[in-house]
């Protein structure tokens, strides 16, 4: 639920070229920052974005799923984490599953939950054990993704351009009351989501201090 | 949804359709040149009918239709609610962003199943960070390894009781445990991995075929059609 399964064609052109020069830029610079590490993290970053894949198919209700994306941030961090968020979008958008052009603006909004969940986690972790802390982690982490979401279709509603922005030219729709209505219609969604997710992410901590701790930050 | 992923890699090494015989640049090409006619049309009647000739290509392709055409129709559910949110109380807006949605999703599974994914990747693997090129590579590769054992995994914990629905909570934190099971499985497997692209003489790139690039009278055909749908749209449309 916390990523944009909206398909090609649907965003102002300008929103999603905007979008891919972010993801762009902010996976270039991780990249950068970490050209010098161990070479088994390139096979762990990819391991772990195919875990992220399989946990996609785990049905939160009819219209959602589960993202997976607080526990790949935690175990990776911020900078794998993001680039870890373009692989499995691009991933998903090669089989059918989101839009082509509108990669990177879902990387940003997967990539803002990854990229907090470790700094939250390592907070929390001073004070509660790894499930809490990772639960908690995971609410924090989510609710800043779903926070880019709902900016991505404010944004959305603000914009005009040429026949790729059907919904932006819409004049009797403003953009702050379709915005209000995405959100209620969403917001039920949300909750179930992050509940749901926040639950699987303690249990798969918990697991996982138990039987690898050495996996954990 | 797993199986259906899982039979994608199957379409793409094992079929032997003139689609298959083209170069991965050329269905490229093919894909980017009919997306930026999805993205700039307004007409319903030519999106309907770019979606009827995908449709007939991806069955000249070999590919099995209904499965691609389910795969192409994940993100129409799970973006209903965005469009209900905007919708403007005229059925030409739903139709034209439905179409899109289904015609650029289908486009992009006609690309995946019809290409085995070391030549897909190699190109973006030569315009990208290592990271991300090879990250790409090895993610798709790891995956349909892992999909299997997952489909495995959520069986024997119906079987089980873990996943009852009786209990939500409890659901959950079973659902976790095997997730957990599946994360150090695939730490072993990178591990694993690793080690052998190390005795193999890993130089820090993995994805380096070259039949991607490897121009065929076939690659005339994705081509051409890119430009029929070019043509269509500006002759349909105008400007």
């Amino acid at each position: 639920m916390t990523h944009l399964h909206i398909a090609d064609g649907v965003l102002p052109i300008w929103l999603w070229l905007a979008g891919l020069v972010i993801a762009a830029v902010c996976a270039g610079v991780a990249s950068y920052r970490h050209r010098r590490d161990r070479p088994d993290r390139l096979t762990l970053l990819a391991a772990l974005c195919a875990v992220m894949l399989a946990a996609m198919s785990v049905p939160i209700g009819p219209l959602g799923h589960l993202s997976f994306a607080p526990m790949v941030g935690i175990l990776l961090g911020p900078g794998l984490g993001f680039v870890a968020a373009l692989l499995v979008n691009g991933t998903l958008a090669l089989l059918g599953h989101g839009g082509i052009t509108v990669v990177g603006l879902n990387t940003c909004i997967l990539g803002a939950a990854m990229v907090t969940a470790r700094p939250a986690y390592r907070l929390l972790r001073r004070r509660l054990a790894p499930g809490r802390a990772g639960a908690l982690a995971a609410v924090v982490a989510l609710t800043v993704s779903v926070a880019a979401l709902c900016l991505v279709v404010a944004l959305a509603a603000r914009g005009s351009g040429p026949a790729g922005a059907v919904l932006a030219s819409d004049p009797d729709l403003p953009g702050m009351k379709a915005t209000g209505r995405f959100v209620l219609f969403s917001s039920p969604f949300w909750v179930i989501a992050i509940v749901a997710e926040a639950l699987v992410t303690s249990s798969v901590l918990s697991f996982l201090a138990r039987v690898r701790p050495e996996l954990l930050p | 949804m797993s199986h259906d992923l899982a039979l994608v890699d199957t379409w793409a090494s094992a079929g032997n359709s003139l689609w298959h015989r083209a170069s991965a640049l050329s269905k490229m090409a093919f894909v980017a040149l009919v997306l930026s006619t999805i993205l700039t049309s307004s007409s319903p009647a030519y999106l309907a009918g770019l979606y009827a000739a995908l449709c007939v290509l991806v069955v000249l392709a070999r590919v099995p239709l209904g499965p691609a055409v389910l795969l192409s129709l994940y993100p129409v559910l799970f973006s209903s609610l965005y469009l209900l949110s905007r919708w403007d109380g005229t059925w030409t807006t739903p139709a034209l962003l439905l179409l899109r949605s289904l015609s650029s999703s289908l486009l992009a599974v006609l690309l995946v199943a019809t290409t085995p994914y070391p030549d897909l990747f190699a190109p973006i693997a030569r315009v990208t960070p290592r990271l991300i090129g090879d990250g790409l590579f090895l993610t798709y590769r790891a995956f349909f390894g892992l999909i299997a054992r997952a489909d495995r995994m959520w069986t024997a914990l119906k079987l089980r009781g873990g996943l009852s629905g009786r209990g939500l909570p409890r659901d959950f934190r079973s659902a976790g445990e095997g997730l957990g099971q599946l994360v150090v499985h695939s730490y072993d497997r990178s591990q694993r991995l690793y080690a052998i692209m190390h005795i193999r003489g890993h130089s820090g790139r993995v994805c380096g075929c070259r039949h991607w690039a490897e121009f065929s009278p076939f690659d005339l055909a994705p081509l051409a059609l890119g430009g029929v749908a070019i043509g269509l749209r500006f002759w349909l449309e105008g400007r």
